[in-house]
């Protein structure tokens, strides 16, 4: 049973990761002119792979929720 | 929970701050928070809670996202520049030794293109021929350096004694000149 839900959460993983690609492939195309014409694939991959290797971390990183947050806020702002 | 109490006494600060006002700024978002200010309960606290997290590791990964992007493609061109002056992958330069046969057994026309250093020597179109004829001296030269040699534009505003902005200038307005002369005989056709 628990094997099961472990596949999906992988499954769920995957496709958050390729969805963060292709919500972020505008961006990284636009950069594309950053470099010469014989190098915007191989930027492009590159792009791509660093995005792979930063995504979990980014995806399962901890953040504060809303009272959290208001109370850091206040705590700065005092 | 006093942070209902927390909230209303800070609450015009707390609003001002851009990230709170960017979350309120959802309709949704701010039904719920308002249902959590006026009766206060746990559910509604939660689900705001979480909302809120949601929305604001999304702002952390595009943020992150952002300037990962920028930084990343301009660190990998001075890579790849670095590379290239490193690594060339020619060597045979002519001043690197004799040129091969096959380059001095070019055929004459060739040989002649080679010395004339006009680029309007260069063009085999008529209509271009005449544009680049009209066209101002530097921006010929300029263009011919472009074009003929491949020289960067830092190399032509060494050779010229001008900055490097100011040759790009005269590269553009170049190429504008010749666009417009070529649609200026391209009406007069028709």
């Amino acid at each position: 049973m628990s094997g099961q839900f472990e596949h999906n959460r992988n499954k769920d993983e995957m496709y958050d990761i390729e969805h963060l690609i292709a919500c972020f492939s505008p961006m990284i195309r636009k950069k594309l002119s950053n470099t010469s014409y014989q190098e915007r694939e191989d930027l492009e991959q590159e792009l791509k792979i660093k995005m792979f290797e930063k995504a979990d971390m980014l995806l399962c990183q901890d953040v504060p929720g809303f009272w959290e947050f208001i109370l850091y806020m206040v705590d700065e702002n005092s | 929970m006093d942070y209902q109490g927390l909230l209303r006494s800070k609450c015009k600060e707390i609003m001002k701050h851009p990230i709170v006002k960017h979350f309120l700024s959802n309709p949704q978002h701010y039904r719920l928070f308002k249902n959590v200010m006026e009766n206060p309960n746990e559910k509604d606290a939660k689900s705001l809670d979480e909302q809120f997290k949601q929305f604001y590791k999304e702002i952390r990964i595009v943020k992150y996202m952002n300037s990962m992007i920028r930084i990343f493609s301009i660190d990998f061109d001075k890579r790849v520049r670095k590379n290239q002056k490193r690594y060339p992958l020619t060597v045979d330069h002519p001043e690197a030794g004799e040129r091969l046969p096959s380059e001095t057994g070019s055929d004459a026309f060739e040989e002649f293109l080679d010395l004339q250093d006009d680029l309007s020597q260069h063009v085999q179109d008529y209509q271009l021929y005449q544009a680049i004829q009209k066209l101002t001296d530097k921006q010929k030269s300029v263009l011919t350096k472009v074009y003929l040699h491949g020289a960067t534009m830092q190399e032509i505003a060494d050779s010229l004694g001008e900055s490097r902005q100011n040759i790009s200038n005269i590269h553009k307005k170049g190429l504008e000149n010749i666009r417009k002369q070529l649609e200026a005989q391209k009406k007069g056709e028709k």
